[in-house]
């Protein structure tokens, strides 16, 4: 037995346990200490004594990889350690680990944007104005200064198979979505899994005046499926060949010659919020701040230009294959709203039910 | 099934019911080795299993907020008409898609172990084959083929006049079923090929007739396997999140998973989702005991100390050509032919385009090993799988012994064993997070978080195997070892560990591939940069990666493959028996 415990041990340490970083080394600043604002420069010298930050985060997997490796060479010394997964699973552990009473993030980056809303009022999240706060799009940061937008803007919208549907055919609005001749055809992410959703969902709410819209949509048989992947993968296989979709990911497909056509839906797209923090009790908290400034770097910025987001900061273009946001209509889901989690929770019981979901 | 070390009397063919019961006066003796076993046993136990699972007791019923004690959303659960809605559903489609395994398995078992069938061998190893691949492949591969609209074969489903899809009750039912049956089917077969020949031959002579021996001896015999397996099978079918949210979401079917995962969103309600899982731990409770009660009456030790194998059945053409049609085509449809799509669609330079020459590449392959994921997460995935069925087998065999002896606490361990294996994993996941993050143990973001949850959630399995190979074990071998003048720990070294040696490697390898497998405590419990193979596939799936995600299937598809071959050269075919 006891050599079963060692071997187990053995075992155990070679295979590639990654202790998540910092926890061994705490740090006494209290927030009052911290600047509310700082300019990268004045950071660099305190986060590397730090020499890590802890980021969670939902952007694609390859995303934010890459943003870590960027970070890490403008950085030399301090460490970006991710933990990456989807956005309401980056949430969940969150709120496990606040429930256990040791949140690990420096940094949290989540996809279900307004839920940082409800944090900063627990007083979870510390006040942070990163550098370039100016130049951000006044709907991507707060304006008490708690937290900014993940970097990118990300719009939801509809797209075809275009191989399927012609493009005289093909749905020109939200409103289309509810023409019978899409019967059965139609797959959106569901609330329940996909945070983003959510907001979507509320976009509608605000639009159609209620929720008569939901109802039009659970009449015409509007299949739910778990993620914005699987609609992805949905349209691109046929079995529903129209989805509601995130902007960015399609333009991908898009870029990859794969038949996949966006629609500008004359009501408007919706705007997404994608929100970052600073964990108010970080282990690392200058790195942290560091790593917030970093976001509305250029060579960031520019980077998610690369990968189809509109940037955030209001002085970048975005790519040239995607139209500029002056040049479409968007329709901001309300924000406040969203942030109240009772109200989140009666707007995905009225979905559930008007699409039958369950 | 020979043991040179001690030489027996061939026994007569008396059934006893209760292995233990001529051994009462079992007190002597008990050395230090035991005693330090029981207390790691203990302590094991309850740091794997008691405690996280307190956790998410005491969660359900206290708001998270102030952890004040509170009844309120425990009781606005139960009263809620969705949940007993799920809760029926969860239930029928776990027995139906069973119930459905077992009429399947069974003669697939038989067949394979006990008769001339051709192929024998390959089928079963082919079984094991579709056991030990990740379950979420099928789904995928099933959605290409029935996906509604564009499936492969959709419309020949509808031009029966079935409107209908993977995306139903049906599909649903399917894929559970092709989880469930490799587990009963390996459950039965090792018992058939370990039963006593004596009653059989006894059947014979009394001109009871192949078929009807089969019938009325065989079966019984091993009634109590197939009653274990498919109670595995059934708890492991109430608790699949992967297949239940490709399917069960769209086709609309509530299920208590769905319904738990769906409080992991903004905004994020643990106590709820803690308290659907108590219905999940009380209908796996209630299944477990009512089998423990029957099949504890219904255990016969078949190892008496006789080397004599089970004789082979000859069966006729007809018989033989029936039967191997039914394991070619549950074999065809549960594993050759999905992951033959899933292999054919990794090769498709753009997914949409079709299955078409001109849209053949390995670009897909290119893309995937250019995200770096598959060398670290399939690493991690071996290293975490090993240490934690090492583990797992180590404390089933000491529950195991310590149950034959009879300690008042093992029955009650046993018991309190089962009861992660049916918690959802994430909310597995948010107990252990909740009891193992504050001093004085800090193991969350370690690996050893991992290695918990996985021995903790799949002890049962091993449990399962340890305890069915022991059960075999006739009392009346270690009587012998005591009148020979062995002492306690000769009989468990020397005879009783031997053995049972065949279903310890069997349990060894099971436990490892569950938790390879294992995905939905996972998600919450890597830490920063780790990852293993089953949460980089969700990853792929959930960001629309599909043709990375497909290349890492049919990755995962042929490393699976490979281990098995290589674990076969290993030990042989014995594990499988």
């Amino acid at each position: 037995m006891v050599l079963i415990l060692l071997f187990s041990t053995a075992l155990l340490s070679a295979c590639t346990g990654n202790p998540a970083g910092g926890s061994e080394k705490q740090h006494t600043t209290t927030s009052s200490d911290l600047p509310v604002t700082a300019t990268s420069d004045s950071l660099i010298d305190k986060a590397k004594q730090e020499g890590t930050v802890v980021v969670y985060t939902s952007k694609p997997r390859p995303i934010s990889i890459k943003l870590a490796e960027m970070f890490e060479a403008k950085y030399p010394g301090i460490k970006v350690e991710i933990f990456q997964a989807g956005g309401s699973q980056v949430l969940s552990k969150v709120e496990a680990e606040l429930n256990a009473g040791a949140l690990k993030a420096d940094v949290v980056d989540y996809t279900d944007g307004p839920a940082i809303i409800d944090q900063v009022n627990r007083g979870i999240i510390a006040k942070y104005i990163p550098e370039n706060a100016d130049k951000i799009n006044e709907h991507l940061r707060d304006p008490n200064g708690y937290w900014v937008s993940s970097g990118g803007l990300v719009t939801a919208t509809i797209a075809y198979n275009s191989n399927i549907i012609s493009e005289k055919e093909a749905p020109k609005s939200w409103k289309d979505l509810t023409d019978p001749k899409w019967k059965g055809k139609i797959s959106m992410a569901s609330p329940d899994y996909a945070g983003t959703s959510i907001a979507t969902i509320q976009g509608w709410v605000q639009e159609f005046g209620g929720e008569a819209y939901l109802k039009a949509l659970g009449e015409n048989n509007v299949r739910v499926l778990k993620s914005f992947g699987d609609t992805e993968n949905s349209i691109l296989s046929g079995e529903a060949p129209i989805g509601v979709v995130l902007s960015f990911r399609a333009y991908a497909d898009l870029v990859d010659k794969k038949p996949i056509k966006i629609v500008e839906p004359s009501e408007g797209q919706f705007g997404m919020l994608t929100t970052v923090g600073i964990n108010a009790k970080a282990a690392h908290p200058y790195a942290a701040r560091l790593f917030e400034n970093f976001i509305f770097s250029m060579e960031y910025q520019n980077f998610m230009v690369e990968n189809h987001y509109y940037p955030a900061r209001n002085d970048v273009q975005p790519a040239n294959h995607i139209r500029p946001l002056s040049e479409i209509k968007l329709i901001w889901p309300d924000t406040e709203k969203l942030a109240d989690p009772s109200h989140v929770a009666n707007i995905k019981k009225a979905f559930n039910t008007h699409l039958k979901v369950h | 099934m020979k043991n040179d070390r001690v030489e027996f009397e061939p026994m007569k063919t008396i059934l006893h019911p209760k292995p233990d019961q001529q051994g009462k006066q079992k007190t002597r003796g008990i050395s230090l080795v035991p005693n330090f076993l029981w207390i790691f046993t203990l302590v094991g136990l309850a740091a794997i299993v008691v405690y996280p699972t307190l956790r998410i007791l005491w969660l359900s019923i206290t708001d998270i907020n102030t952890g004040v004690v509170d009844f309120s959303i425990f009781r606005s659960t139960l009263s809620s008409n969705l949940t007993w809605r799920a809760t029926l559903n969860t239930v029928v489609m776990a027995a139906v898609s069973t119930f459905i395994a077992v009429m399947v398995a069974v003669p697939m078992a038989w067949s394979c172990t006990r008769t001339n069938m051709p192929l024998r061998g390959l089928i079963r190893a082919l079984v094991f084959l579709t056991f030990m691949k990740p379950p979420i492949l099928l789904a995928f591969a099933y959605i290409i083929i029935f996906g509604p609209n564009a499936g492969l074969l959709t419309d020949l489903l509808n031009s029966f006049g079935i409107s209908s899809s993977i995306y139903s009750w049906w599909g649903l039912i399917f894929l559970t079923f092709c989880g469930a049956y490799p587990i009963i089917f390996l459950t039965i077969a090792a018992a058939l090929e370990n039963l006593d020949p004596d009653l059989e031959n006894a059947g014979l002579a009394h001109g009871a007739g192949q078929l009807l021996t089969a019938w009325r001896v065989t079966l019984p015999m091993v009634l109590p396997a197939i009653l274990s397996g498919w109670m595995l099978s059934f708890v492991i079918g109430l608790n699949n999140f992967g297949i239940q949210a490709l399917i069960a979401i769209p086709a609309r079917i509530p299920v208590l998973t769905t319904l738990i995962y769906s409080h992991f969103s903004y905004p994020v309600q643990f106590t709820a989702a803690a308290n659907l899982s108590l219905i999940l731990i009380a209908i796996s409770l209630i299944i477990t005991t009512i089998v423990s009660v029957i099949v504890a009456k219904k255990t016969f030790p078949t190892i008496f100390g006789k080397g004599m194998k089970p004789a082979m059945i000859d069966m006729g053409a007809l018989s033989r050509g029936m039967f191997l049609a039914l394991n070619v085509v549950v074999i065809s449809v549960t594993l050759v032919v999905p992951m033959m799509i899933i292999i054919a669609t990794s090769f498709l330079k753009t997914y949409g385009n079709g299955f078409v020459i001109s849209n053949l590449s390995i670009d897909s392959y290119k893309k995937l090993f250019h995200l770096g994921d598959v060398v670290p997460s399939l690493t991690n995935s071996f290293g975490l799988g090993m240490v934690s069925a090492v583990l797992m087998v180590a404390i089933a065999l000491s529950l195991t012994y310590f149950t034959r002896r009879k300690k008042w606490w093992s029955k009650m361990a046993r018991v309190v064993a089962e009861i992660p294996f049916v918690i959802p994993g994430i909310v597995l996941a948010v107990g252990l997070i909740a009891a193992y993050s504050k001093p004085p143990l800090i193991l969350y973001g370690t690996s050893v978080i991992l290695v918990l949850a996985y021995v903790g959630k799949f002890l049962p399995v091993a449990l399962r195997f340890t305890n069915n190979a022991a059960g075999q074990v006739g009392a009346e071998l270690e009587e012998s070892v005591y009148a020979h003048g062995g002492s306690q720990m000769d009989w468990f070294r020397r005879v009783f560990c031997p053995l049972i040696r065949r279903g310890v490697v069997a349990a060894g390898i099971l436990s490892f591939i569950f938790a390879f497998n294992e995905l939905s405590s996972s998600i919450l419990l890597i830490g920063t940069g780790t990852q293993v193979a089953s949460t980089v596939l969700l990853h792929y799936s959930e960001e629309g990666l599909i043709s990375e995600m497909n290349a890492f299937c049919t990755i995962l598809f042929i490393v699976t493959a490979i281990s098995y071959a290589f674990v076969y050269r290993m030990v042989g075919r014995s594990f499988l028996k």
